[in-house]
C-alpha cells in the first residue's frame, strides 16, 4: 500500500495547500514541505528494504493492483524496482529544493502555485510508478497540465509563449505515444486474446520488424521531445528561461527524467529489435546534443537560457549512454540522470538566488559579484565544476561510465561517438568557467555601484546543501546507488538494449573499480 | 397501436403533452415562471418514463412499429438528448440577457426541439427521419433569433433559415435516390440492401447516400458545411448555443447509426471515402478557424467543427469499439460543450451583451474562482487532458481508431489536437491572466439553478475522468440492446 500513498499525499497535500492560499505563502509551504517530507520518509522506508537483511526474492520492492477500467483491461498497477525506487527519492528531494527555492515567487496565488508544484510531482512520480500504460499516458499528461499554469502564470516576461509551446510539443508527443500503446495492445490482444496494457505481460509481443519499429517511433516521438533529443528540443530554452525557479528547477531535473526513464522502461523493453536497429542514429543524435548544447550554451546571455543549453548537452550523454548497448554505458546513464539533476536543479536555484537580488537574469548586467557574494560565488563553482564534469563529483562517474560503455560496445559508429563525445568535456569547460567569469569576475557592469547585497542565507545554503553531498556521495562513493539501480532492473530483465541480454551483474561487479572514479 | 407500443413510446408523448401544456398554459395566461416548472417537470417525467420503454425491450424484443425503433440506441439518444435538454432549461431558467422578451416560448420550443431530436434517433422510416429533422429544425429557427432586437441573433437565425432549408431538400432529394435505388424507405431494410451491394455502389445509390449525407452533414457543421456554425453559435443566447451545439448534433450522430449501422463502413470504399474526408477537412478546417478567434463562442463553434472531425474518425472504426467510442465522446462532448456555454450564459448579466470576447475572461480566476475553475476544466476537457473525461473520450477515439488501423486519420487527429491546444490554451490563459487595464465588464454571480447544473457537470465530469467504468457499461448495454434491435 506504500505505493498509491506516495502518489496521493502530494494530490492530497495540493488541494489542502489551495484551500490555506487565502491566509498567505506561509501555509502551502508548509504543507508543500511536510507532504514531501513524509513521502520521502515513506521512500525511505522502501529502500531500507532493499539493503535490508537480504534482498527481496520478489522482482519488485513493492506492487499495487486495483482494476480501473476492466473491460478494456486498464488497472491501477504501480510497481517499484531499484531505478523507480531511485528516481521517486530524487523527485521528492529535488521537489523540497524547488519549494525551498521559492521565497518570492509564490506571494501572488500561493495556494495555487503550490497546488500546481505538488500535482506536478505527483504526475512525476506517478509516471516512474505506473506499470499499466495507459496508467502511465495519464500521469505522462497530468503533469504537464500544472507545470503548464507554474510557467503560464508566474513565469518571466515571455511566459505565455513558453508555456503553450513547452505544452503542444509534449501534448503531440503524448498522443503519438498513446496512438503506439493502443496498437500494441491490440496486436497483443489479437496474438493472445489477452486484453491487457501491464508492461510486463505487453513485454516480448511478437511483431513484424517494420511494425515494432514504427511503434517504437511512436513511443520515442513522446520520450524524445522530453529528453529532449535534438531537432525536438526547441521547446526546452524557452521553457526553462520563461518558469518561475521552481518549474524550471523540476523542469530541468525531473521532468527531462521522464523522458529518458520512458526511453529505459519502455522504449527498449518492449522493442529490443527496433532499440538495436535505430542505436546509431540515437548515438548520433546523442552526441550531436552533447555539441550542440555545449556551443549553444557558450552563446547564451541569458543565465537560465544558458543552465538550459547544458541540459541539452548532457541529456544528450544520457542518450548516448541508453542507446551505447553495453551495461556499463546504461549504468553511466541512470548515473548522469540523477547527478543531472542534482547539478542543473541547483544551478538553477542559484540562478533564482541571482535573480532575487538582482533582478536580472541578463549575464551582461552581472560580474564583479565575487567581492560580495563569496558563499555564492564558491557554491556556484562547485556546481560548475559538476557540470564540467570533475573528478569527485557525481557527474564525472555518470559521463565517464556512458564514454567508456559506449567505447567499450566496439562499433565503429560507438567508437567514434565516444571519441568524439569526449569533446564535450572540453566544451562543458568553456561554457561553466565562462559562466562563473561572467557573473563573479570581472568588472562591476556600468551603473552599479556594487552595493552590499545579502550573502547566501540559512535558507538558501540549507536548499543547496544537500545537493553537494549528495553529488559529492555518487562522486567518491557510487556503488549504493548503481547497486540499487541493479537490484531490480537487472533481474527483471526490464532493460535489455540489445536482441543478445547480457549479463548485468557479472560485468557490473567484474567492473567496479572503474566505477569508483573519484579514487583514481 | 397497441398497449405494449404506447408503453414503449411513452417519453415521446410526455414530452409532447408537456408542450401541449405550456402552450395552452402561455395562452391563458403568460406566467413564465408555471412555463419553466412545467418545462423541467415534462422533460424529468419524459426521462424517467425511458425506463418504461426499456423495460418494453425486456421480455419480448423490441415492439415491431413501421416508423418508430425501440431499442438500446433509442434509449440511449433519447436519455442524453433529453438529459441535454433538462440542463440546457435550466441554464435559461437562470439566463438574464434575454432583455424584454417573454420567455415562455423559449421553453415551448426547447421541448419540441428536443421532440424533434429523440424523434430523429427513433426513426425507422424515411418519414419518421424527415419529420423529426424538420420538427428539430423548425425550433431552432425561432430559437436561434429569440432575441429580436440583436442583430448577430437575426443575422444568425435568417443563414440557419436559408441553409438548413437547402440542406433539408439535399437531404430529401438523397432519401429519394435511394429509394430509387433500393426499392424501400424502411432504414433497415435501406441500409441491409447496401451493405449486400458490392464493394462499389451503383451511381444512384451513391449519389444518394452522398445527398443524405450532405445534408446529416449540414447538421453536424462538418467541413465544408460548416459556414452557418461560427455565425448562428454567436447570435444564439448561451442556453440555446450549447442546445445547438450538443442536441441537434447528437441527434443526427443517432440517425447516422440507424443509417449507416447494418454493415461496417471499412466495406465499402465509396462510403468510407465520403466520411474520411469530410472528417478530415472538418479537422483541420475547424482547427484552423479557431486558432485566432477572439469571440469565445465563435472559437467554441469552430472548435465543435473540429470535434464532430474526431468523432467521425471513430465512426468510421469496425466492431463494437465503434459505437462504444463514438457514444462515449458523444455524451462527454454533451457535458462539455453544455459546460462551456453554461458558464457563459451564467456570467451573462441584464445588460444584454454576453461576456463572449477573450478579452472578457481575463482574469476570471481572480474574480470568481469557482467559474474559472469549472470552465477551465472544462476546456481542458475539450483537450482531452486527464482527470477530466475527455482524457478517456479522446482515449477512446484513438483506440476505436487504432483497432481498425485508421492510420491517416489517426494521425491527422494527432496533429490536430496540437492545433487545438494553441487556442484553448489561449482561453485557459486569458482566465488565469491578471485583469486588463481597461473597465471590466461587470460579472453576475451565477443564479442556483445554473450553479446547479454546472456543479453536475464538474461532477459527472471528473467522476468519469476518473472512473469511466460505469458509463462504460451502461454504453455497453445499449449498443446490445442496439444489435437486438436489428
Amino acid at each position: 500500500m506504500i505505493l498509491p500513498w506516495l502518489i496521493l499525499l502530494p494530490l492530497f497535500g495540493g488541494a489542502l495547500a489551495w484551500l490555506l492560499g487565502r491566509g498567505g505563502p506561509s501555509g502551502p509551504r508548509k504543507v508543500s514541505i511536510c507532504v514531501l517530507a513524509l513521502d520521502l520518509v515513506l521512500a525511505a522506508l522502501a529502500w531500507t528494504g532493499v539493503y535490508g537483511a537480504e534482498r527481496p526474492a520478489a522482482v519488485w520492492i513493492a506492487q499495487f493492483h486495483m482494476p480501473w477500467v476492466p473491460g478494456l483491461g486498464i488497472g491501477i498497477d504501480l510497481a517499484m524496482d531499484g531505478l523507480s525506487l531511485l528516481l521517486v527519492i530524487l523527485t521528492l528531494i529535488i521537489g523540497l529544493v524547488a519549494v525551498g527555492a521559492t521565497k518570492t515567487e509564490d506571494e501572488r496565488q500561493p495556494g495555487f502555485f503550490h497546488f500546481c508544484l505538488l500535482w506536478t510531482l505527483a504526475g512525476v512520480l506517478g509516471v516512474f510508478l505506473a506499470m499499466d500504460l495507459i496508467l502511465f499516458y495519464f500521469f505522462w499528461e497530468l503533469m504537464l497540465i500544472p507545470m503548464f499554469f507554474l510557467i503560464a502564470v508566474w513565469g518571466h516576461e515571455n511566459r505565455h509563449y513558453a508555456s503553450i509551446k513547452f505544452f503542444i510539443f509534449t501534448q503531440v508527443g503524448g498522443l503519438f505515444l498513446l496512438a503506439a500503446i493502443l496498437a500494441l495492445f491490440f496486436i497483443h490482444a489479437g496474438a493472445t486474446g489477452n486484453f491487457t496494457f501491464y508492461l510486463p505481460e505487453l513485454v516480448g509481443t511478437k511483431t513484424g520488424p517494420a511494425v515494432s519499429l514504427l511503434l517504437m517511433l511512436g513511443f520515442l516521438a513522446a520520450f524524445a521531445v522530453k529528453l529532449p533529443v535534438v531537432p525536438f528540443h526547441t521547446w526546452l530554452p524557452d521553457a526553462h528561461a520563461e518558469a518561475p525557479t521552481a518549474g524550471s528547477i523540476i523542469l530541468a531535473a525531473l521532468l527531462l527524467k521522464t523522458g529518458a526513464y520512458g526511453m529505459l522502461r519502455l522504449a527498449l523493453p518492449l522493442f529490443p529489435g527496433a532499440g538495436a536497429q535505430i542505436a546509431e542514429i540515437a548515438m548520433v543524435l546523442g552526441v550531436t546534443g552533447i555539441l550542440y548544447g555545449a556551443f549553444m550554451s557558450y552563446a547564451q546571455t541569458d543565465l537560465k537560457r544558458l543552465v538550459a543549453y547544458t541540459s541539452v548537452s548532457h541529456m544528450g550523454f544520457a542518450l548516448l549512454g541508453i542507446y551505447a548497448g553495453t551495461a556499463i554505458a546504461l549504468q553511466g546513464a541512470i548515473l548522469q540522470i540523477i547527478c543531472h539533476a542534482f547539478s542543473t536543479g541547483a544551478l538553477f536555484a542559484i540562478a533564482g538566488f541571482l535573480q532575487d537580488r538582482l533582478q536580472t537574469r541578463e549575464l551582461d548586467r552581472m560580474g564583479g559579484l565575487w567581492p560580495v557574494l563569496p558563499r555564492l560565488g564558491s557554491v556556484t563553482i562547485f556546481f560548475a565544476l559538476a557540470s564540467m564534469g570533475l573528478p569527485g563529483i557525481g557527474n564525472f562517474i555518470a559521463e565517464f561510465l556512458v564514454l567508456l560503455g559506449t567505447f567499450q560496445a566496439g562499433t565503429t559508429t560507438s567508437v567514434s561517438a565516444a571519441v568524439i563525445a569526449s569533446g564535450g568535456f572540453v566544451l562543458s569547460t568553456v561554457y561553466s568557467l565562462c559562466m562563473v567569469r561572467r557573473i563573479f569576475f570581472g568588472a562591476l557592469p556600468a551603473g552599479t555601484t556594487g552595493e552590499s547585497m545579502p550573502d547566501l542565507s540559512w535558507g538558501e545554503t540549507a536548499v543547496v546543501a544537500p545537493l553537494i553531498i549528495a553529488l559529492l556521495w555518487i562522486g567518491l562513493h557510487p556503488q549504493p546507488v548503481m547497486d540499487t539501480a541493479w537490484v531490480a532492473t537487472g533481474r527483471t530483465g526490464m532493460i535489455s538494449t540489445g536482441p543478445a541480454p547480457y549479463q548485468i551483474d557479472e560485468i557490473c561487479y567484474d567492473r567496479r573499480q572503474p566505477g569508483t572514479g573519484g579514487a583514481k | 397501436m397497441t398497449v405494449p407500443d404506447l408503453a414503449a413510446i411513452l417519453p415521446l408523448l410526455i414530452a409532447l403533452a408537456t408542450s401541449l401544456v405550456i402552450l395552452v398554459g402561455t395562452a391563458v395566461r403568460r406566467t413564465p415562471v408555471f412555463s419553466f416548472r412545467a418545462a423541467v417537470c415534462g422533460i424529468s417525467l419524459s426521462l424517467i418514463s425511458l425506463a418504461v420503454s426499456a423495460n418494453c425491450l425486456r421480455p419480448v424484443g423490441p415492439p415491431a412499429m413501421p416508423l418508430l425503433t425501440v431499442d438500446g440506441l433509442s434509449i440511449f439518444f433519447a436519455a442524453l438528448i433529453l438529459c441535454a435538454s433538462l440542463a440546457v432549461t435550466l441554464l435559461a431558467g437562470s439566463y438574464r440577457g434575454m432583455g424584454e422578451n417573454p420567455v415562455d416560448e423559449l421553453y415551448l420550443l426547447i421541448i419540441l426541439a428536443a421532440l424533434g431530436a429523440v424523434t430523429l434517433t427513433w426513426a425507422a422510416h424515411f418519414t419518421t427521419l424527415f419529420l423529426g429533422l424538420e420538427i428539430l429544425s423548425v425550433s431552432l429557427y425561432a430559437l436561434i433569433s429569440y432575441v429580436r432586437e440583436k442583430e448577430t441573433s437575426l443575422e444568425g437565425g435568417i443563414k440557419y433559415l436559408v441553409l438548413a432549408s437547402v440542406s433539408s431538400s439535399l437531404l430529401l432529394f438523397g432519401l429519394a435516390l435511394l429509394y430509387a435505388a433500393t426499392g424501400s424507405m424502411e432504414i433497415g431494410v435501406v441500409s441491409s440492401r447496401i451493405a449486400s451491394g458490392s464493394r462499389w455502389l451503383s451511381p444512384l445509390a451513391a449519389g444518394g447516400l452522398a445527398l443524405t449525407l450532405a445534408g446529416f452533414s449540414f447538421k453536424l457543421a462538418l467541413a465544408p458545411f460548416h459556414m452557418w456554425a461560427p455565425d448562428v453559435y454567436e447570435g444564439s443566447t448561451a442556453p440555446v448555443t450549447a442546445f445547438i451545439a450538443t442536441v441537434s448534433k447528437g441527434a443526427v450522430f443517432g440517425a447516422l447509426f440507424r443509417v449507416f449501422s447494418a454493415y461496417d463502413i471499412n466495406d465499402q470504399a465509396t462510403v468510407l471515402g465520403f466520411f474520411s474526408l469530410l472528417s478530415i477537412a472538418s479537422m483541420f478546417v475547424g482547427n484552423l478557424l479557431a486558432l485566432y478567434q477572439e469571440n469565445v463562442k465563435r472559437m467554441l463553434a469552430c472548435s465543435s467543427i473540429a470535434h464532430m472531425g474526431y468523432i467521425l474518425v471513430a465512426f468510421l472504426a469496425a466492431g463494437a469499439m465503434r459505437f462504444q467510442a463514438v457514444a462515449f465522446y458523444l455524451v462527454i462532448y454533451f457535458i462539455m460543450t453544455i459546460g462551456c456555454f453554461g458558464v457563459i450564459s451564467v456570467l451573462t448579466n441584464s445588460c444584454r451583451r454576453e461576456p463572449d470576447s477573450l478579452d472578457d475572461f481575463r482574469g476570471l480566476f481572480q474574480r470568481q474562482p469557482g467559474t474559472a475553475v469549472i470552465f477551465t476544466l472544462m476546456v481542458l476537457s475539450l483537450a482531452g487532458m486527464p482527470v477530466t473525461a475527455g482524457f478517456f473520450a479522446k482515449f477512446y477515439l484513438v483506440a476505436a481508431g487504432v483497432s481498425s488501423s485508421l492510420w491517416l486519420l489517426i494521425i491527422i487527429l494527432i496533429l490536430n489536437s496540437g492545433i487545438g491546444l494553441f487556442y484553448y490554451l489561449r482561453l485557459i490563459i486569458a482566465i488565469f491572466s491578471g485583469p486588463p487595464e481597461k473597465a471590466l465588464m461587470p460579472l453576475p454571480v451565477a443564479a442556483y439553478e445554473g450553479r446547479f447544473v454546472l456543479g453536475m457537470l464538474l461532477v459527472l465530469l471528473i467522476w468519469w475522468g476518473l472512473y469511466p467504468a460505469p458509463l462504460l457499461d451502461w454504453i455497453a448495454w445499449a449498443g446490445i440492446g442496439f444489435k437486438a434491435g436489428f
